[in-house]
């Protein structure tokens, strides 16, 4: 079920994680289940367009193979890039929070950040 | 032959005689049953032995005789280890309070945890979640292995006590480990060293005071 957010309080969600991370969160984006991007906060050159379409994409594969072990959701997914980069996803009331963390990121605080301000995620 | 005729004859239409006739057919079939039976009784456990449920059940039997036999009289400890993963899972702890982002200001003005660590004389202070994640340190080398160590310590203590939240050891030097709160379904837990006089309530609150300062700082 989807609940009906406005884009600026999705806007303002993504801002104050990106700001409560202490810089640790180097690009952070909204993407809806389609892999439209509804907000992004980044300091890197950023195509929300495409991370969108990787983010629905890897999010629909990742939905696929659970269901495949009867499980119906997936509360997070954490992928670790080249160079000690990790790119985070979580799915939050309908759509996916994706985040970009600098290199050797403190995951512990990250995790701690993204639970508090994204505990309200439906279940 | 014919002189043994009007014997036979005599013999044969005699009431008493044919009654004693009976009575040794009679005994001589209950012998044959009784050897029967008994023959019966050899070759049926061979054919039954293989049966899985009574195989299992001498199975069941012969383990645990040795081990009620050779269990030592001092092994309580090692009964508890057998018995831990029949417990169901250790659900979330209750009475954990929930830590949310402080918006305003803070009041109690600690920049870091090291001006926390300091203030309440603590020498080595780690924030940790259940993942084994370091959140935050002052003074902890390898902070990532020791926040790992003590997450698996917190989770073999929680399978024997599943309300398990704290833990104060005083030597020297006073060394706590404990649960500050919940963020979200995220437990962060703590450990503090150091000679302080504070008790192990005034720390926890201390410490989520400073993590809801810490999760609302947005400057």
């Amino acid at each position: 079920m989807m609940t009906e957010i406005h884009e600026e309080e999705f806007s303002d969600l993504i801002d104050t994680v990106k700001a409560a991370s202490r810089g640790w969160i180097e690009a952070i984006a909204i993407i809806s289940e389609d892999g439209t991007p509804l907000a992004h906060n980044s300091e890197l050159e950023f195509n929300a367009e495409y991370v969108g379409a990787a983010t629905a994409a890897i999010c629909g594969a990742i939905s696929a193979v659970i269901e495949l072990l009867n499980v119906k959701n997936y509360r997070k997914a954490d992928i670790q890039l080249e160079g000690s980069r990790y790119l985070l996803m979580r799915p939050y009331k309908g759509h996916y929070i994706v985040c970009l963390t600098k290199q050797k990121p403190n995951l512990g605080f990250i995790n701690m950040i993204l639970e508090a301000y994204l505990s309200e995620r439906e279940k | 032959m014919d002189a043994f005729a009007p014997v036979f004859a005599a013999l044969f239409t005699n009431s008493f005689f044919s009654l004693i006739l009976s009575l040794i057919a009679l005994i001589l079939s209950i012998i044959a049953l009784i050897y029967s039976r008994k023959a019966v009784k050899k070759t049926v456990p061979q054919v039954q032995a293989p049966k899985p449920p009574e195989k299992k059940e001498v199975e069941v039997k012969a383990l645990e005789k040795p081990a009620k036999e050779a269990a030592p009289e001092k092994a309580p400890p090692r009964v508890e280890l057998l018995q831990a993963p029949a417990r169901p899972p250790p659900a979330e702890v209750k009475g954990i309070p929930e830590i949310k982002p402080k918006k305003e200001e803070t009041t109690l003005g600690f920049d870091s945890l090291e001006d926390l660590a300091t203030i309440i004389g603590m020498d080595s202070l780690l924030l940790f979640n259940m993942m084994g994640m370091s959140i935050e340190s002052y003074n902890v080398s390898e902070e990532n292995r020791v926040a790992a160590s003590l997450a698996d310590f917190v989770a073999t203590i929680r399978k024997f006590d599943s309300s398990f939240n704290a833990v104060s050891i005083e030597n020297d030097l006073k060394t706590m480990i404990f649960a500050v709160g919940r963020v979200g379904e995220m437990e962060v837990f703590a450990l503090s060293v150091g000679k302080t006089e504070l008790e192990l309530e005034e720390v926890r609150e201390l410490l989520k005071t400073y993590l809801s300062d810490l999760m609302g700082r947005t400057g």
